[in-house]
């Protein structure tokens, strides 16, 4: 059920170009800037990873494969 | 003419470009030394390797190798780090006590807006062994300011127990799918959302883990499937050009009737051209299962036990430092380095397992990527 | 190639707001080291490779020491302009030195500096880098988007040494 309301917003999405065209390639100057990034530290998010696995009950909500060392 | 060019734009919407931007595919080399540290007695190091390779302009091939080297006093001492153990009753050895490698093999393919990646995961430990497959697949619209993006992983995890012990069932499987959406909104801040779907079968409990009370001692007993979902959302800001904030929040919830919720702030300022660090805060909470008594209130003939204080409900706090360092706007190496506080609330079955009232941990992250 | 190019010119010609056969936008900017300032016309008479970059784009990086060697090839008769549009031009100045020190030798073609991103906006540009091929009559022949790497530059030759 979710994940169909998900695909559909997506689908919705894809069609409202102009509107989602915010931002033109010549300013995305800060994007390229690491401290712009969604995960900066890579390594750490990796470690945490495993680590938030380990030690707490919940999952997901990452857009990347972790690694399945099956800690759940 | 007009009528051409409108076709062969038509056409070349919906067909991969041909070499229409520069690819974002590397050659990379990385090394990596993680640790982790806490107060039930456990110490990971964890050394880690990648090599990503390009193989043409569109397609690169990646190795990745994590070692996780784990001295544990609960291993040593049988199952629980400060309380003699006589239910499990195993023996100390020297070195470390589990060693686990963990190699990755990927590919990754981009052309123009679509970017694809997959690759194969294994791991191998004394007492487990895991086997997972992974596909991912971004699309780009709108100019490159949007990414829909579908991830999908299958695991095949084996039990193999250090004690003797007949597991009811010596498998864990897991299946995952995430999908997620990312949007520039302005030149200084772009969002993400995020949905994730996740099913688990198999043995979902640990083989040395044990309820004791009066009366009685029982293995852990959990059901055999869970089924999960996450929702989050997750934005960075420029705040001015030395200053970004990023933030995420996630709730997540599953038919174990566990739900949490995850926040986390995390502040960078530029200090130089070549230093960069910040302050990131973290807090999580979660319900307890609908299977978890209280400590000592379990029953014989219940059907489920659970001794793993991560059934019951509590809350973490992390508190961290990152720090990157670049020697110059163009060199090919790049440093990065986290150190991290990890605590939980006071919690029964912490108290009851690890006799210590809450955990505490301090991991830290380092790596040095060079690029070539 | 040819066709991989022209391709690229007819769909995207859909897009952008200057299209292949128009002339080339008029400018008049300042050279990065503020020396001297340049117009389109200046260029009339040789053949011209107007190219948008900024320090932070990942395909600028690579494209950049192709085009000094490119431009080191043609003593005459074509020129390469380059804009940067960085917000900074000390971060532009200082991914030119470096550019320098891997190829060897100094910057051998102009380069404009356009914080106002007037260029990329009066063309449509719609990625980073966007280079555009113009005539000897300031006529555009070509819109390139992305980096070129060596390879699609030895194609790109072809074209320009038609057009001198």
């Amino acid at each position: 059920m979710y994940y169909i309301a998900f695909i559909i917003a997506l689908l919705l999405l894809s069609g409202c170009t102009d509107k989602l065209v915010r931002v033109m390639p010549y300013e995305k100057e800060h994007f390229a800037d690491p401290k712009m990034s969604l995960s900066p530290l890579e390594e750490r998010a990796e470690h945490e990873g495993h680590i938030f696995l380990i030690r707490e009950s919940s999952a997901g909500g990452d857009s990347s494969f972790q690694g399945g060392c099956g800690c759940r | 003419m007009q009528i051409i060019k409108i076709i062969a734009a038509s056409l070349m919407m919906l067909v991969p470009f041909v070499n229409s931007y520069a690819s974002n595919l590397k050659d990379s080399l990385s090394i990596g030394l993680n640790t982790y540290s806490d107060n039930a007695d456990v110490q990971v190091y964890s050394p880690t390797f990648s090599v990503m390779k390009t193989l043409s302009k569109n397609l690169l091939v990646g190795f990745k190798m994590r070692v996780d080297a784990i001295t544990a006093a609960s291993i040593q001492n049988g199952g629980r780090p400060r309380v003699s153990d006589t239910v499990i009753g195993a023996s100390a050895k020297s070195g470390f006590d589990d060693v686990r490698y963990a190699p990755t093999f990927l590919l990754a393919y981009e052309e123009g807006d679509n970017a694809a990646s997959g690759g194969v995961y294994y791991s191998k430990e004394v007492d487990y062994e895991g086997k997972a497959m992974f596909l991912n697949y971004v699309r780009q619209l709108n100019s490159q300011n949007t990414a829909i993006g579908i991830g999908l992983s299958q695991s095949y995890d084996t039990w193999n127990p250090a004690i003797l012990r007949e597991l009811p069932k010596d498998y864990r499987n897991e299946s995952k799918v995430d999908f997620s959406i990312n949007q520039l909104i302005s030149p200084t801040f772009s969002m993400q959302l995020v949905y994730s779907y996740m099913y688990s079968e198999g043995f979902l409990s640990s083989p040395y883990h044990y309820v004791i009370q009066d009366s009685f001692a029982k293995f852990e007993n959990y059901p055999d499937k869970r089924t999960g979902h996450a929702f989050a959302i997750k934005g960075v800001t420029l705040v001015n050009d030395l200053n970004s904030m990023n933030y995420s929040y996630r709730y997540y919830t599953d038919d174990w009737d566990i739900s949490s919720h995850t926040a986390s702030v995390e502040w960078l300022k530029d200090f130089s051209d070549k230093f960069t660090s910040g302050l990131r805060l973290r807090y999580y909470t979660q319900t307890g299962s609908n299977f978890a008594k209280d400590v000592g209130a379990y029953a014989v003939t219940d059907q489920y036990f659970a001794a793993d204080y991560r059934m019951s409900a509590f809350d973490s706090y992390d508190i961290g430092i990152p720090l990157t360092y670049k020697p110059s706007m163009t060199s090919d190496l790049k440093y990065s380095l986290s150190v991290d506080y990890y605590q939980t609330s006071d919690n029964a079955y912490i108290k009851s397992w690890y006799d210590t009232n809450y955990l505490q941990a301090v991991y830290t992250t380092f790596r040095i990527d060079y690029e070539f | 190639m040819k066709k991989i190019i022209l391709m690229i010119a007819l769909s995207l010609s859909v897009y952008a707001d200057v299209l292949v056969g128009d002339k080339a936008v008029d400018f008049n900017l300042n050279s990065l080291d503020e020396s001297k300032s340049f117009k389109q016309s200046d260029f009339k008479g040789q053949v011209v490779l107007l190219n948008l970059w900024a320090s932070w784009c990942s395909g600028c990086k690579k494209e950049m020491p192709e085009f000094f060697k490119l431009q080191k090839e043609y003593k005459s008769g074509f020129k390469i302009v380059t804009v940067s549009i960085d917000s900074d031009p000390s971060a532009s100045q200082k991914f030119l030195q470096s550019v320098e020190q891997e190829v060897g030798f100094k910057t051998p073609f102009i380069t404009l500096y356009d914080s106002e991103k007037l260029l990329p906006k009066t063309y449509g540009a719609v990625a980073m880098p966007s280079s555009y091929l113009i005539d000897k009559q300031g006529i555009i022949q070509a819109v390139i988007v992305g980096s070129l790497s060596a390879d699609e530059i030895e194609e790109l030759k072809k074209e320009i040494n038609k057009l001198k």
